[in-house]
């Protein structure tokens, strides 16, 4: 039985959505001794860095901290190349900023069974109550590394772009009790998600 | 009557509106939906079920849940054979097929029958004491003989795609309560009360327990349903198991869903990883068997059992049942059964009074006190019993169509004692109940030796407390819910065993009898552990649980000393059989492990590439689908004679960024980076601690304080764990941030000599002529309208440029440069022809850099810096690591040219039988006819000219091949540099 006939039937109500997001994504990093000044720098432009393990939205970006004095700054689609420009002039020389664009996939699930689909494959405890709005971490799904960030109504998850089809394939099935609904090139929502 | 003839009322499952069909062995019988496969064949009379695992002895259902030793059937499905499903809990539904196991040609007439005339020659252990002589005979014969009789089911294979059908779900929670009894229930309710997060899971198809079998407590099961379905905090999980438990509050649980058409459900098996703050096993008890002579002949149940098909599914197990009992709490079943209409039946207590047997007489039943069933009598079906006093020389021999046993309940320990319970003998119960630390977890209820419904609802509720109080808490308020009180009670008397003439078992799945318990022990298998080993009691898929102690106080008997002295086997996960493939999951066949795709996959395979994966990447291999070396070579000589073009973005790229950029490279690499100056590459070698050359590539310098490393596709995660791992533990002081940018460069590699005229036609900004953009320099480009990288170094050996792009543009910059080289005869390569022209070049990779090289092996050691420190410095300068004797990397060209080098061949002098050395690598020639390949020989630098024989043992094969030097293409490097 192949996976579409697992999908949500016509006109049923997906339990899930999983959006493809278009977004430039930098790494900003602090080198020693500069995160206080870097944090300062970027909250001017209106990037407030998260904390560790934390995901905060802004009406410029948003930005993701699951390594220590490391943010990733996800923002809409710009020509290649042009958001890292930006960002490193915005904070050079209290911040090191590197273009991760393709990297990354950026993926939106949102939905009334998305923690059920991702407790699928995702070991972290992500109970509303335990992983709260604003929660970040990196994990491995479906032996795939996944940064999840609890945001809004869902979830914005990233994982490498080389992986990302493997990884949106065992989304797939495991939402197939669920129904799910995928829509692609998606703007990614800065502000409030 | 299409529900059965001994359908005789209302089951609480079932429902009677609505009829379903199913075969067994071929026989199209009718059931109600709700009904299990066990209760559906009993509605319909049918007894004979399974013949027996050892002596093929005729079986019928024994019990009622998934205790069941008996009633294991194959289900046939569209899908395939499954074998050895339980009958007991497998649920009936329209169209089931069911067949019997273990019979031969059919149930009711198995030839292998005669197994049961010659169970004097198959006691326990007979396998490892009979059939020995002649010696031949035990592999040829004996062996295949007994393997073939034993068994149980058949496994078919399956045209399921089963992954799909099976997930795994994690799951966190803070206190996780296994058992829904009345104790369970009421630790939840009072939790979810509190404000926790609880899991409730359940084994049955409905929650209940205990409380299930008594109609006096359905108002309060429903009611505690319904305020359970309301706790926001409370998840129950029915048709749930816990199978495993771990540990640090994890535990694997087998969830079997309802199927139900259409496909949004179509679950087979779920397995549930929990993770619990808290645990509270409410696993309740299980009813035991007596061993008396014939206590497996169709018709023999547990009391309990009857009692559940009656008030689960309307079924009535006999019309003129007798029951073997011991307790008061199994009178249960004969008040039950009296009061559906039973009314022709007896009991025999081996007590010599008790309140249960006067309630009884009261009724007008006749009661058997101070007796035992001595034995039964019918073969094939129970048709009477033959009573014996205890302590009276009273015989009787009574008409009876069924025997309902009860030996009392032992509490279910298997979880408890996973978590590092002990075991205590309680005379109360007549059985072991455990006891375990707060630390690491609670028992409530039945499973401690608590004794009534009341009484454990009440304990799930202290012991709730207990729990919400270590969650600091407080104790929440709780609906007013009215119990039944339990009726008075007289003590309980243990009793195991029946002396008699015939087989009386302990195990009737594994068909193991106290005799055999004996034999154990006489033979010198005095511990428990030992016992079941050597007469498998206890290790079928029931793991003994209605036997187990039985076998315990049989052999403690033998051994003349009390059943607490001999304890129980040690249980283990699984605490049922688990499919296995519930534990693969959808993980399995192709989606075994992830796999990484090019930015360009779907390009590559369009244009008609094989693909090879290297390690999870999956690459070009050759643009071709016929095997051969043919089309490699064809893409090949394209480099070599005017230009090609290749996707390396596998290789891994570390940016390194820092004011100690250059001093942490100098330290890492064994070469030096800080002389490099800004816009150049550099060829380096990193070395492990070992002085082992561990990865190798080009480093190029973007500014004064930024360097891009490559590293080969294989190590890209090693090394920029290695370069964490100084960063954090070697040299903390440096100020550098590693940052791995391998998935965000899409890199290319555009080789031969018209490279640069390809490279020129897309190429913006930048003079790209060999004084402006010489050999191993840098600079930053748009190409193609995009911003790139590119780098001026070559693997191929020809004039190349490697250039990175952001992935997800490469699309773009991709098909410029072939339509820029179209007009010169541009081909995609794909890793063969690449491997085909580094060979050739002598360029070491992944054979070569094995892990046991050191630079000097490969040639490198010129590279070894003389000043400074370096990680794997010491060892790579010991002596040790440049000695004549060591495996040194050299070309080998065959002596007849067109003979084949492999892979592998080992390198001999003639005359000799010992190798000196292996061929690595090898590959047909490019440029000229025959065959060439690299080698690790010893001291094969001294060797150079001298004729060695390469040999192929699996192939049957012997070369005559020559030692030349590694470069055994433009040696002087000059093609790179024009």
């Amino acid at each position: 039985m192949s996976v579409a006939e697992h999908e949500a039937a016509p006109g049923a109500v997906a339990g899930v959505v999983l959006e493809s997001c278009l977004a430039d994504i930098v790494e900003v990093s602090a080198p020693r001794g500069c995160a206080l000044d870097l944090a300062r720098v970027a909250d001017s432009w209106g990037a407030r860095l998260a904390s560790h393990g934390h995901a905060t939205a802004s009406p410029e970006c948003i930005t993701i901290c699951v390594r220590p004095e490391r943010w990733l700054l996800l923002a809409t689609l710009a020509p290649p190349g042009a958001t890292a420009q930006l960002w490193h002039r915005r904070c050079a020389p209290a911040g090191v900023v590197i273009d991760l664009s393709s990297a990354w996939s950026v993926l939106r699930l949102t939905g009334a069974a998305t923690r059920e689909v991702l407790a699928r494959g995702c070991r972290l405890d992500l109970d509303p109550g335990v992983f709260r709005d604003g929660h970040a971490a990196s994990t491995t799904i479906a032996q795939v590394t996944v940064i999840v960030a609890a945001l809004g109504a869902g979830f914005l998850l990233l994982t490498p772009a080389t992986t990302s089809r493997d990884f949106c394939e065992w989304l797939t099935i495991a939402a197939r009790t669920f129904g799910l609904s995928r829509r692609a090139n998606c703007t990614l929502r800065t502000g409030t998600v | 009557m299409t529900r059965g003839p001994a359908r005789i009322g209302l089951g609480l499952l079932t429902d009677s509106a609505q009829s379903v069909r199913f075969s067994f062995d071929g026989r199209w019988m009718p059931g109600l939906a709700g009904d299990t496969l066990a209760s559906a064949l009993l509605a319909n009379g049918q007894r004979l079920i399974a013949r027996s695992f050892k002596y093929h002895r005729p079986r019928g259902i024994f019990t009622c849940g998934p205790e069941e030793p008996c009633g294991l059937v194959d289900v046939l499905t569209p899908g395939g054979r499954e074998p050895n499903q339980l009958a007991t809990t497998l649920l009936l539904h329209d169209g089931l097929h069911a067949e019997s196991q273990n019979r031969w040609p059919s149930l009711r007439v198995d030839a292998l029958s005669v197994m049961n005339r010659l169970s004097g020659l198959l006691p326990a252990g007979f396998y490892y004491k009979t059939f020995m002589r002649p010696s031949w005979a035990w592999e040829r014969l004996y062996e295949p003989l007994i393997r073939r009789a034993a068994g149980l089911g058949r496994v078919g294979p399956s045209k399921e795609e089963h992954a799909l059908s099976v997930e795994t779900v994690h799951q966190h929670t803070d206190v996780l309560v296994v058992g829904a009894g009345p104790a369970g229930m009421t630790a939840a309710y009072r939790l979810g009360r509190s404000g926790l997060r609880v899991v409730l899971v359940e084994q049955d198809v409905v929650l209940g327990g205990g409380s299930l079998l008594d109609s006096r407590w359905t108002p309060w099961r429903e009611h505690m349903c319904t305020l359970l379905d309301n706790s926001p905090s409370v998840r129950c999980l029915p048709r749930t198991t816990v199978v495993g438990a771990y540990g640090h509050g994890v535990f694997a649980a087998l969830e079997t869903p309802e199927r139900k058409p259409p496909n949004r459900t179509m679950i087979r098996e779920r397995l549930r990883i929990i993770r619990a703050r808290e645990v509270i096993l409410a696993t309740g008890a299980t009813e035991r068997l007596i061993a008396f002579p014939g206590n497996d002949i169709p018709g023999v149940m547990l009391a309990g059992a009857a009692q559940g098909y009656l008030r689960r599914y309307g079924v009535a197990v006999g019309r003129e049942p007798l029951f073997f009992l011991t307790s008061d709490e199994a009178y249960g079943a004969v008040f039950d059964l009296h009061a559906a209409g039973i009314h022709r039946m007896a009991v025999v207590d081996i007590r010599a009074e008790s309140l249960a047997a006067e309630r009884a007489r009261a009724l007008g039943l006749d009661v058997y006190s101070g007796c035992v069933v001595n034995s039964l009598v019918g073969r094939n079906t129970v048709q009477g019993v033959r009573i014996a006093g205890i302590r009276s020389a009273r015989q009787v021999e009574r008409a009876a169509d069924c025997v309902l046993m009860s030996g009392g309940y032992s509490p279910n320990v298997s979880l408890a004692r996973q978590l590092g319970a002990d075991l205590h003998w309680q005379d109360d119960t007549a059985g072991f109940v455990p006891t375990l630390g707060a630390a690491r977890g609670r028992i409530a209820g039945a499973a401690r030796g608590v004794i009534g419904l009341a009484a454990s609802a009440r304990d799930g509720d202290s012991i709730a407390l207990q729990v919400a109080t270590a969650f600091e808490r407080a104790a929440a308020p709780m609906a007013e819910i009215s119990i039944p009180a339990d009726a008075p009670r007289s003590q309980c008397l243990p009793l195991w065993e029946v002396r008699g003439r015939g087989k009386a078992f302990v195990d009737l799945q594994n068909d193991v009898t106290a005799d055999d318990i004996r034999l154990a022990h006489r033979e010198g298998y005095e511990h428990i552990e030992h016992t079941k080993r050597y007469t498998t009691h206890g290790m079928g898929t029931d793991q003994g649980r209605i036997g187990g102690l039985v076998g315990s106080a049989v052999l403690a008997q033998a051994r003349g000393v009390p059943v607490a002295a001999v304890g129980q086997p040690t249980p283990r996960p699984f605490v049922q059989p688990v499919p296995l493939a519930a534990l693969a999951g959808a993980e399995i066949q192709g989606r075994l492990k992830p796999k990484r795709r090019l930015a360009l996959h779907d390009w590559h395979e369009s244009a008609g590439a094989s693909f090879v994966a290297t390690g999870l990447w999956l690459r070009p291999l050759v643009y071709a689908r016929e095997p051969g070396w043919e089309a490699v070579l064809r893409e090949a000589r394209a480099v070599r004679s005017s230009v090609g073009i290749t996707d390396v973005s596998t290789l891994g790229k570390i940016d390194v960024q820092g004011p100690d950029a250059a001093r942490f490279l100098d330290f890492v690499y064994a070469n030096t980076f800080s002389t490099l100056p800004v816009g150049k590459a550099r060829y380096g070698i990193m070395l492990r601690e070992d002085g082992m050359v561990l990865d190798d590539g080009t480093t190029a310098r973007l500014s004064p304080e930024h360097f891009v490393v490559t590293t080969t596709t294989m190590n890209s995660a090693a090394v920029l764990e290695h370069l964490e791992f100084c960063l954090q533990a070697v040299c903390p002081e440096l100020d550098v941030l590693c940052t791995d940018v391998g998935d965000q460069w899409a890199q290319f590699a555009i080789a031969g000599p018209r490279a640069r005229e390809v490279l020129g036609a897309v190429i913006t900004g930048l003079d790209i002529s060999n004084d402006a953009l010489p050999f191993m320099a840098t600079a930053s480009a748009t190409i193609a309208g995009i911003p790139a990288r590119l780098f001026r170094i070559s693997f191929s050996g020809e004039l190349g440029y490697e250039l990175a792009v952001p992935a997800r543009e490469s699309l773009a910059v991709w098909t410029a440069l072939l339509e820029a080289g179209r007009r010169l005869g541009i081909v995609p390569y794909g890793l063969d022809a690449l491997n085909t022209l580094r060979i050739e070049k002598g360029h070491a990779a992944a054979p070569e850099l094995n892990g046991t090289t050191s630079a000097d092996d490969l040639g490198l050691g010129h590279l070894l810096k003389r000043h400074g420190d370096f990680i794997g410095r010491t060892l790579a300068q010991a002596r040790g690591s440049s000695t004549q004797g060591r495996l040194q990397l050299v070309g080998v060209r065959p002596l007849n040219g067109a003979q084949q080098l492999r892979n592998g061949m080992q390198l001999m002098v003639p005359g000799t039988q010992t190798p000196v050395g292996f061929i690595t690598s090898s590959t047909p020639s490019v440029v000229t006819e025959g065959w060439l390949g690299l080698a690790l020989v010893s001291a094969g630098r001294d060797r150079m000219g001298q004729h060695l024989i390469g040999a192929s043992p699996l192939h049957d094969q012997t070369t005559p091949v020559e030692i030349v030097r590694p470069q055994m293409f433009d040696p002087e490097n000059a093609r790179v540099r024009r």
